[in-house]
């Protein structure tokens, strides 16, 4: 394949991938915003397999290969099998800013992120200057969409968008050195089952995963 | 070879707790696993003392003169709070012998990440460690099982390793940093503080940002300190002295450890963000003090504002930075005493609002008279330890010409001084109703108390030459 | 020159005689692919012809604004025609007459003047209707605007002859993402410019749900004719400019000779089809949104639009 080819698919992938996270802002159902992940998992091993074929980097190769297993079977897999229950529910997520609002302040992160970046990635060979500005909008909104969530499990996938955000900035800078990414890759899946027991715990003994709702510990200054 | 062993016997304690066995073997297994950890480390610290490094592994594993401090710190704790979970464990499960050899086994496991932090010499793997201590921590936290405890979990879990995946981006730019300055040299602290000078400026600053972000998250800087207060007074007492006392330090040693990469950029105030940052959470920290109506909670808040100082009194130069290495170690002997105090009392009174606790000193003398000198210790009051740290630190800002950074720093500390005094004293003195818990304490915890004591009154009023040389070290290493 | 007028007049031309039979061939595709039995892609033409033959019935409260929306709605269209590139990649009599800013300013004229009529029928279903038709486009606008910020900050220029060469150059900058949140974007405006899902649901016959199409409910006979057949104009004007302008400039006639103008009419005839194949499974996959729902969808256009020029800003 051309390289120039690879560079546009690349960057189709980083274009989709800014947009599932802008979705997943804007989703209020639980089963959604996990499909939303899983999608937005997808682009992400797509870009890394991309890389892979570009610079002829196995490691690369075994972080795309990682990275489906983990984030489109394994996750989704898991938090089905232990919280089916609340997937199933067809309520709304209780967000505390509404979505037109959010999206406003979405628009302030890809600024941000691309403001960041320019300096950066304009030495820096094409994958990075696709790559980095969009890995950064992803954090700096999934870092939002955490904050503006109050039930467990959108916290949860929040949380792994970040992860996937993060990961989708790193395939492309850390190329040289995925030694250690495929360590963080595997501890992906040790968070999950991590947050997947506390969440059961959490939602056997008190009944609710709103965590929001748990008003038990509250800021000083707010009581 | 030998420091391979620090995170080897806690998770050969570890393993022994799996057997299904007397309490005893358990709780036995991790005290001396500690205590041999302990071993290691003074060891350690002295060949760092004479030759200024340790090589275990080239590349790999290794100490130098400021994580062998932080080594130290860990062992101690790990010892204190092996032998206060000794009783104070059994108190809390009754007759569960599953869920305490369970308690154990989390314990030796977030032990063993905690002391793979400092010996790791490679940024990539100690991220990995520090995602750990989150996760291995996790369960401790909400081992209570309540409904607060979980909450308490859960917001631990989330945004700390919400800061762990924000900290990631930036050690992955820091390692393409390196990867186009130096394209051969090993992916360690030591090369990226080597090769820094040659990196793009941009670069440098954005990683900078990221990780300050990520790891201050998890050191409870001010903006994203909201799960602190939660998890240290959510966790059973001895996790809570290992929380608040050595893994934010610990994280904290991380932001410390890329300070020469950070000086490296031209026309960046790096001590500046650090004075701004520090000065941020001690003020919040301090008047968040004032307004607590737990007293778990209230030792909780001034760990966030001792992390605070600490991290200003960094930016102040290399006299601060020695001051606040020692600050380091001197809060957290005193927040573990603290800590211990705190749970005596929780053993007694069997609640942690302030409002119910009065008159300790009638009821349990002891405990009345450890909570009120931890209370004095974190406070900063003479002749603890933490007073001659927070005295160096403040002169070593005036030296270095902060000067209304310093006022404010010392009005900042003398409102905590009172947010804690006046609770404690409330607590301490005065009338009320008897305790409705148990009134004897475990031998261990009474043990644990006391030798938590010496330190922090020996250190005081002395600095061991060793501990002095590796200070030294230290801050010139990290000020340079 | 004469032969560029007379292209012109072949490319008003095209637009107006296959607009229905798009628009007819979207609604057959939609129903084919829901399992029902479609009516037949002509079934427009039939319509329209109904309509024509019929007499009209004004009522006494309308004024002249009432009569003289549909006649505006009907040449609005035909106007952008003239400043698109329809059929040919080089540009025609009328190019440098108008940009894109202007085609959308056209195209607003008829929306007014539809909005006021409706009011005008003194029917309160049109006021309703009207009321919701400017909610949307009062949120379509800015888009629209951003849109072409974005065009021109990689163009230089917004004439859309001008525009349409520069995403095809190589296939980094097609793929590059600010043209695809572009392209996204673009699909979203169009979708609710045209009333419809999950904005609008055109095949709706509820009134109180309906938007888009409450404003017709007073025209009768040729009026409501003209009115139609506008709105089909409008659908495939604005799919004309999403194709041909703003994503697959390709299969357009390079020279004014009549084989390659018929040859470029059946390419960008297979390109109307493969896109109404796009709305339809797009359409067939989402449900109507809730009205105040609609401003979220509206939003997130928004942003794909905003950070598509951020994007392009940037050169990434």
């Amino acid at each position: 394949m051309q390289i120039s080819l690879l560079y546009g698919l690349n960057a189709l992938a980083a274009a989709l991938f800014l947009m599932t996270a802008f979705l997943f802002l804007a989703s209020r159902q639980t089963a959604g915003s996990l499909s939303l992940f899983v999608r937005q998992a997808l682009l992400l091993s797509a870009s890394a397999l991309l890389q892979a074929y570009a610079l002829h980097s196995l490691d690369l190769l075994l972080v795309a290969v990682i990275t489906v297993a983990a984030k489109v079977f394994l996750i989704p897999w898991m938090l089905r099998r232990s919280l089916g229950g609340t997937f199933q529910s067809r309520r709304e997520v209780e967000l505390a800013v509404s979505v037109p609002t959010s999206l406003v302040i979405a628009i302030g992160a890809s600024l941000v992120a691309y403001f960041v970046s320019q300096p950066i990635a304009s030495q820096m060979p094409s994958f990075v200057a696709v790559n980095l500005p969009v890995g950064l909008a992803g954090l700096l909104i999934s870092v939002y969409a955490l904050a503006v969530r109050r039930e467990a499990l959108p916290q949860f996938l929040s949380l792994l968008m970040l992860d996937n955000a993060a990961f989708f900035a790193g395939v492309a800078i850390a190329s040289t050195s995925a030694l250690w990414e495929i360590i963080a890759a595997l501890e992906g899946i040790i968070v999950t089952i991590i947050v997947a027991l506390l969440t059961r715990t959490i939602s056997e003994r008190i009944g609710t995963t709103q965590v929001g709702q748990l008003a038990g510990l509250r800021e000083e200054g707010s009581r | 070879m030998i420091l391979l062993l620090v995170p080897l016997l806690p998770i050969a304690a570890a393993l022994i707790t799996l057997v299904p066995a007397k309490p005893f073997v358990a709780r036995g297994a991790t005290l001396a696993a500690a205590v041999l950890s302990l071993g290691i480390a003074v060891w350690t610290a002295q060949q760092v003392g004479l030759s200024g490094a340790v090589t275990a592994l080239p590349h790999w594993v290794g100490s130098d003169s400021l994580s062998v401090l932080l080594l130290l710190l860990q062992a101690v704790l790990a010892v204190t709070a092996a032998l206060y979970s000794w009783g104070y464990i059994a108190r809390e499960v009754g007759a569960d012998e599953a869920r305490e050899r369970r308690y154990y086994l989390d314990l030796n496991l977030f032990i063993t990440s905690l002391f793979l932090i400092p010996i790791l010499l490679q940024p990539a793997l100690t991220w990995v460690a520090v995602e750990l201590t989150t996760l291995l921590s996790v369960f401790l936290v909400g081992f209570n099982r309540s409904a607060e405890g979980l909450e308490a979990a859960w917001k631990y879990a989330i945004l700390t390793i919400m800061g762990a995946t924000v900290a990631v981006l930036g050690i992955l730019l820091l390692l393409y940093g390196l990867h186009g300055a130096s394209p051969s040299a090993p992916e360690t602290w030591a090369a990226l503080s080597g090769a820094a000078p040659k990196m793009s400026p941009n670069l440098l600053r954005l990683a900078f940002v990221l990780i300050l972000v990520g790891f201050g998250t998890k050191v409870g800087l001010f903006p994203l300190h909201t799960w602190l207060p939660d998890a240290h007074s959510q966790a059973p007492s001895p996790i809570c002295a290992l929380l608040s006392g050595v893994e934010v330090g610990t994280v904290l040693y991380v932001i410390l450890r890329l300070l020469p990469v950070w000086s490296a950029i031209p026309h960046f105030p790096v001590h500046g963000w650090l004075i701004a940052f520090g000065l941020l959470s001690v003020g919040a920290a301090a008047f968040l003090l004032l307004q607590v109506h737990d007293f778990k909670r209230m030792l909780a808040y001034s760990t966030v504002e001792h992390m605070g100082i600490i991290l200003t009194a960094v930016g102040f130069g290399q006299a601060g930075s020695y001051a606040g290495l020692y600050q380091l170690i001197t809060h957290g002997l005193a927040k573990s005493l603290a800590f211990y105090a705190a749970g005596a009392v929780l053993l007694l009174y069997r609640t942690r609002a302030i409002s119910e606790v009065r008159g300790l000193l009638r009821a349990s003398p002891f405990s009345a008279a450890m909570l009120l000198a931890a209370a004095l210790a974190i406070a900063g009051v003479p002749p603890f330890a933490v007073f001659l740290s927070e005295f160096s630190i403040l002169r070593s800002g005036l030296v270095a010409g902060y000067d209304w950074i310093v006022a404010l720093l010392a009005l900042f500390i003398a409102v905590a001084f009172i947010g804690v005094m006046m609770q404690v004293g409330r607590m301490v003195f005065g009338e009320g109703p008897a305790p409705n818990g148990s009134l004897r304490l475990p031998g261990s915890v009474v043990g644990a108390i006391s030798l938590s004591l010496l330190p922090v009154l020996i250190l005081g009023l002395y600095t061991p030459p060793l501990l002095h040389r590796l200070l030294t070290l230290a801050s010139l290493a990290i000020s340079r | 020159m004469a032969s560029s007028l007379l292209v012109n007049l072949l490319q008003v031309l095209t637009v107006v005689l296959l607009a229905p039979l798009y628009k007819g061939t979207l609604a057959w595709l939609e129903e084919t692919i829901q399992g029902k039995i479609a009516p037949s892609p002509l079934q427009p033409y039939y319509d329209l012809r109904k309509l024509f033959r019929k007499s009209q019935v004004v009522s006494t409260e309308a004024s002249w604004i009432f009569r003289f929306a549909p006649y505006i709605s009907f040449v609005v269209p035909i106007v952008v025609t003239l400043l698109i590139p329809v059929l040919t990649s080089f540009p025609l009599f009328f190019a440098f007459a108008g940009d894109m800013v202007g085609a959308g300013f056209i195209l607003g004229l008829g929306g007014f003047f539809t909005a006021l009529a409706a009011v005008d029928s003194a029917n309160p279903y049109g006021a309703v209707g009207a009321s919701r038709t400017r909610m949307v486009s009062l949120l379509v606008e800015p888009i629209f605007i951003i849109v072409f910020f974005t065009v021109s900050f990689v163009a230089n220029s917004t004439i859309p002859y001008v525009v349409q060469q520069q995403w095809v150059q190589s296939s980094a900058a097609f793929f590059a993402p600010s043209h695809v949140l572009l392209a996204a974007a673009f699909v979203m405006i169009v979708l609710a410019e045209n009333g419809r899902l999950p904005v609008d649901n055109p095949g709706g016959h509820f009134e109180l749900a309906m938007i888009d199409e409450s404003k017709n409910l007073e025209y009768s006979g040729p009026a409501l004719a003209l009115v139609k057949w506008a709105g089909q104009m409008k659908l495939m004007v604005l799919s004309l400019v999403f194709l041909n302008v703003l994503v697959t400039p390709l299969g357009l006639a390079a020279s004014p000779t009549a084989p390659a103008l018929a040859t470029a009419i059946v390419l960008v005839s297979f390109k109307l089809l493969i896109f109404a194949v796009l709305i339809a499974a797009i359409e067939t996959s989402l449900a109507k949104l809730r009205l105040f729902r609609i401003s979220e969808f509206l939003g997130m256009t928004f942003v794909t639009a905003v950070v598509a020029m951020v994007a392009a800003i940037f050169h990434m």
